[in-house]
């Protein structure tokens, strides 16, 4: 048993936190525990790139009688994507900013920059998001 | 690499669809003698004060990103499937 494992099960056992919480620190700590993959120089796991982004919308029916969407965008195509944006003319940059901001979207796009671009689309790796909401799934995640 | 083929599947309930395998490259071959009107495009960017290398470095790199991508949409009684290969 691992010493995190050991802690959660001692704090739960001492009523320092719920069941709930318990369950949710275990789940993170197993998601968390390390696989077998190769190591950078320094000994720490070496992250594997994201070649993907997938969005998958499914609902709880199944394939048969529920509607499932399933999007994968190659992490080459964001990047260009990105790039695209700067293209946009400075006097356009503003206009575009407004409307991304009064959309419920604050970014500046002039902070988009190549020397940025590489670290913007690192983090993506790093992304995972579930809506659930009814009877519906959204998952958007890298792979 | 640029995307060469593009795979479409329409299926129905209880069936895959047979996967139809539309030709990309040839649309390539079609689209070049486009290039004839890069000089205009030069023109065009130069007035729009835009870098021409810099936006048809841009265009390539979606051109190639775009290859890998898959869209796959299905309810109860269709399936559509999209995959640029």
């Amino acid at each position: 048993m691992s010493e995190s494992r050991r802690d959660i099960l001692e704090m739960l056992a001492k009523g320092q936190i719920t069941t709930d919480e318990a369950e949710r620190l275990l789940g993170l700590l197993e998601n968390k525990a390390p696989t077998a993959g190769p190591r950078d120089s320094t000994g720490s796991r070496a992250k594997a790139k994201p070649e993907y982004l997938r969005v998958v919308v499914e609902s709880d029916e199944g394939y048969d009688s529920g509607a499932t969407v399933n999007v994968r965008v190659p992490m080459q195509l964001l990047r260009a994507g990105v790039r695209l944006a700067g293209l946009l003319p400075v006097q356009a940059r503003g206009p575009v900013n407004d409307a991304l901001r009064s959309h419920g979207v604050p970014i500046d796009l002039s902070q988009i920059r190549p020397e940025n671009l590489e670290e913007l689309v690192d983090q993506l790796s790093d992304l995972t998001v579930d809506v659930a909401q009814n009877r519906q799934k959204v998952r958007v995640f890298c792979e | 690499m640029i995307p060469l083929l593009l795979k479409v599947r329409i299926g129905g309930a209880g069936s895959r669809g047979v996967p139809l395998w539309v030709p990309l490259f040839l649309g390539w071959l079609l689209l070049l003698p486009l290039a004839l009107l890069l000089p205009l495009f030069l023109v065009g960017s130069l007035i729009g004060m835009l870098n021409p290398f810099r936006v048809l470095w841009v265009f390539w790199g979606i051109l190639n990103g775009a290859r890998g991508t898959s869209v796959e949409a299905a309810n109860g009684r269709h399936a559509v499937l999209i995959r640029i290969v």
